[in-house]
C-alpha cells in the first residue's frame, strides 16, 4: 500500500503549512496512508498552543489536532528543534499541545524509510 | 535495516537562516542509520563550500567545520553545479575534498538517482 511520510519546516503562519495540511487530508480522503508527520526547525512552532490567530483566520493547530484524533496520524516534534523555539523548558514541555509527540531525528529517519514518499513544502 | 537514498539539496547561502547547519544534522543522522546520503549544493548553496569562511565574525556557529566529520557517518557524496559556480564566479576553492562537480545536467541526473531529496 502507498504511503506518506510529510515533513513539515514552515512555521504555522505559513501558507504552506496550511498546503501541507490540505495534501495530507487530500491523501487521507483518497485512502493513501499517512504514516506521520515530522516537524523540523521553524515547524515546530505549530505545536505551540499559545500562539494566537485571529479568529476569522485558518487555525493550523485545530487541523493538526483535527487530524491526529480523527486518523490518528503520529505529529512528531524534533526535540532539538523544540527547544531552540522555547517549547521545552528545562527538560520539560512547556507549551506543547497534547497531540504532538517528542521525538529525535531518528525517527524522521524511521519514517522515511517505511514511507513510500516523503513529502517537504 | 531498510534503505532509502536522500539527497539533500542545499540552496541557501552559508549562514542563510539555520539551512546549511539545520540539513547538516539530518545528513549525520542519515548516515547513522547506515542510510545513503548525499549533499547537493545549487544556487547560492554552493557557498556553503567556499574555503575560509569567518564564522565568528558574525557570531555564528562554524558548522562548516563538521562537513569534515561526515565521511565518519559514510558520507561521502558531495556534489556541486558547475554552473552556479560559475554564476558567482566561484573557483573550487573547497574547505572539503572529494567535492564532485557537475554540470547543471549531470547534476540534476544524479538527483534523480535518489529516493527522497529534502531542501534546505
Amino acid at each position: 500500500m502507498q504511503s506518506l511520510a510529510f515533513i513539515i519546516t514552515t512555521s504555522p503562519l505559513d501558507n504552506r503549512t496550511v498546503t501541507s495540511i490540505n495534501l495530507i487530508t487530500a491523501a487521507l480522503h483518497n485512502n493513501i496512508k499517512v504514516l506521520g508527520v515530522f516537524f523540523y526547525q521553524q515547524g515546530v512552532c505549530n505545536a505551540n498552543k499559545d500562539i494566537i490567530i485571529a479568529s476569522d483566520e485558518f487555525q493550523p493547530l485545530k487541523a493538526w489536532q483535527n487530524l491526529q484524533q480523527k486518523y490518528d496520524i503520529p505529529l512528531h516534534l524534533c526535540v532539538t528543534a523544540g527547544e531552540k523555539h522555547g517549547l521545552i523548558v528545562e527538560e520539560q514541555q512547556a507549551n506543547i499541545d497534547d497531540v504532538f509527540t517528542l521525538s529525535g531525528l531518528g525517527e524522521l529517519v524511521e519514517l522515511s524509510i517505511q514511507a513510500t514518499r516523503v513529502i517537504q513544502l | 535495516m531498510q534503505q532509502k537514498s536522500l539527497a539533500i539539496l542545499n540552496s541557501s547561502s552559508s549562514f542563510d537562516r539555520t539551512q546549511g547547519r539545520d540539513a547538516l544534522d539530518i545528513a549525520l543522522i542519515f548516515g547513522s542509520y547506515e542510510q545513503r546520503v548525499a549533499l547537493f549544493f545549487q544556487g547560492e548553496g554552493v557557498r556553503q563550500l567556499v574555503n575560509r569562511q569567518q564564522a565568528d565574525i558574525i557570531q555564528a556557529k562554524d558548522y562548516l567545520a563538521t562537513f569534515s566529520a561526515l565521511p565518519f557517518y559514510d558520507v561521502e557524496e558531495i556534489y556541486v553545479c558547475q554552473h552556479s559556480l560559475t554564476d558567482r564566479a566561484l573557483t573550487t576553492d573547497f574547505h572539503l575534498d572529494n567535492v564532485s562537480v557537475l554540470s547543471a545536467g549531470d547534476f540534476a541526473k544524479k538527483l534523480q538517482q535518489f529516493d527522497m531529496v529534502l531542501r534546505f
